[in-house]
């Protein structure tokens, strides 16, 4: 089941207002839509904190009014270990001209190894250890079709980037949405729950019920 | 009327032949004797993709290495500072960067009839031939060219992507190429690497003509050079603004337009990029450029979709500005 740009598009400021009126606690830090060539795509940004032994989740505690206290929380959360900063994955979503569904694209932003800032992509391996916690890592092992990564240049910046390959994403999403009508946020919350699963992007449920009701004023 | 099935025999055999004479230099940086390495002379087809180079680079360049042990998948290239991306077919590089004035034979009709031959200029009048190359075998650039590997995996996959995606592009479904059997496949990567048309066109074929469907939409990917961008967005920044950024479109095109009509080229751009095409019929502001020649906007689609494609299915065609 594939999505329209212009219902996309919709969807995606849909779910931006929802996420700015949500009182509850996700990973996301962030989640806007940006603009590009008068094309609309969505940017989910998730803070993670590296510290010796893996990945622990630095929670947004949140709305965006509380993002000072977040941020002024990493001192406290340096002293406990290894961490090299605040590194954080973006996840773009992008609509696909050519599979009609949106494509999921994860870069990294100040992402460093041993201390010292790397620009480049992490490896595969390392990608997913940033991405998804230990204690998942094992029930991820089944991605199969839907959750490889696979690297291409971003569609807007052209640089390197990981991305989820959409060729089986319609037929993905036939099996979730079962022949129902859906709205196109209802269709992009379940595509993000469907693709982020194994790349660490957790969908609250919160935001579901939010997106359900009539967005205020 | 569409051109008959030889001319278009014809039409792809001439690009399937073309080349470009390249003359590639060792970085000063990574040779031992700073810049008196002698150049490494190829011509390598336009079609194809300069990472099947590296293995005769690094064969060539090894004397001069300050680190001899880098392996060959660890170089790349560059002209002028821009790193070159490995998955753009060759041809496309070269009417991407050079600079090379595109041969147009509409223009050459209305000039002089004694100028019987193209000539290949930039806009200054130099020659841009051979085209001059930088090999580097130290500090990759992974924030701009994807890494490769020793096996050729990170090749295979992106043009294995992107065979699929003209498929799915083409059909709606992208069961034709699922369904290529394993020696089908592994021919067509190997028509890749040794660049053989016969193999090439013995998958291809099966390809373009899926028994039972009728092709939708052509696989086209525009690439406009930044100068050509209109007004700045809200966009992702620095990356965008770096030298050599080239902006990548694509829509899907149907073979024919709402009134049967078949697509032409002209009404594709005119439809995707309206302000840079803003006549069907003529080139007012910009002109595409295909296999190092400016394309008629009247060309249909359907044909240069089965005798322009590159490899990997696409018409890869560059935008260049005029005036």
């Amino acid at each position: 089941m594939s999505i329209s740009l212009e219902d996309f598009s919709n969807a995606c400021l849909t779910l931006e207002s929802s996420v700015q009126s949500l009182k509850v606690s996700t990973n996301w830090e962030d989640a806007k839509v940006l603009e590009s060539y008068g094309t609309y795509y969505l940017r989910i940004l998730r803070r993670i904190t590296l510290i010796t032994h893996g990945v622990r989740e630095h929670q947004a505690s949140g709305s965006r009014e509380n993002k000072e206290f977040v941020e002024d929380d990493d001192e406290a959360l340096s002293s406990s270990g290894n961490s090299v900063g605040s590194p954080a994955v973006l996840y773009d979503v992008i609509h696909s001209p050519s599979y009609q569904v949106p494509v999921l694209y994860i870069t990294f932003k100040d992402f460093a190894a041993g201390g010292t800032a790397v620009k480049d992509l992490p490896s595969v391996d390392e990608a997913y250890e940033l991405l998804v916690p230990d204690a998942y890592r094992s029930q991820i092992e089944a991605v199969g079709v839907l959750g490889a990564l696979s690297m291409t240049d971003h569609p807007i910046s052209g640089t390197p980037a990981y991305f989820v390959h959409p060729c089986r994403t319609a037929e993905g999403m036939d099996a979730v949405v079962g022949g129902r009508k859906t709205k196109p946020e209802e269709y992009l919350l379940m595509w993000l729950g469907m693709i982020g699963a194994s790349v660490g992007i957790d969908v609250p449920v919160e935001l579901a019920e939010a997106m359900s009701r009539p967005v205020q004023q | 009327m569409p051109a008959p099935s030889s001319r278009l025999a014809d039409l792809q055999r001439k690009i399937w032949n073309g080349s470009i004479p390249l003359e590639v230099r060792l970085a000063a940086s990574d040779c031992r004797t700073y810049d008196e390495s002698e150049p490494y002379l190829v011509q390598p087809p336009r079609l194809s993709y300069l990472a099947f180079l590296l293995p005769q680079l690094h064969a060539f360049f090894k004397p001069s290495l300050i680190d001899p042990q880098v392996q060959p998948h660890e170089a790349w290239l560059s002209f002028e500072g821009v790193p070159l991306k490995w998955h753009y077919p060759f041809g496309l590089l070269y009417d991407l960067f050079s600079g090379a004035e595109p041969v147009d034979f509409d223009k050459q009709r209305n000039e002089d009839p004694a100028t019987s031959q193209a000539t290949v200029e930039t806009a200054s009048g130099t020659t841009p031939l051979p085209w001059r190359l930088t090999a580097h075998f130290t500090e990759y650039p992974g924030d701009q060219l994807i890494q490769l590997d020793a096996d050729g995996r990170a090749l295979l996959d992106s043009y294995i992507n992107a065979v699929k995606e003209a498929d799915f592009i083409r059909n709606g479904n992208a069961r034709t190429v699922m369904s290529l059997s394993k020696g089908d496949s592994d021919n067509l990567w190997r028509a890749v690497q040794t660049y053989d048309l016969n193999l090439f066109n013995s998958v291809n074929s099966k390809l373009l003509n899926p028994p039972g469907m009728e092709l939708r939409h052509v696989p086209l990917k525009i690439y406009l050079p930044t100068s050509a961008s209109q007004t700045a967005s809200e966009t992702i920044t620095e990356e965008a603004k770096q030298a050599g950024h080239i902006r990548v479109v694509q829509s899907l095109v149907p073979l024919h337009l709402p009134s049967r009509q078949p697509q032409t080229l002209g009404t594709a751009l005119n439809s995707i990029l309206p302000s840079i095409f803003p006549s069907r019929r003529n080139p007012l502001l910009a002109q595409p450029v295909l296999h190092g020649v400016v394309v008629p906007l009247g060309a249909h689609l359907n044909d240069l979709g089965r005798t322009a494609s590159y490899l990997d299915g696409f018409l890869h065609v560059a935008v260049v500005m005029l005036g």
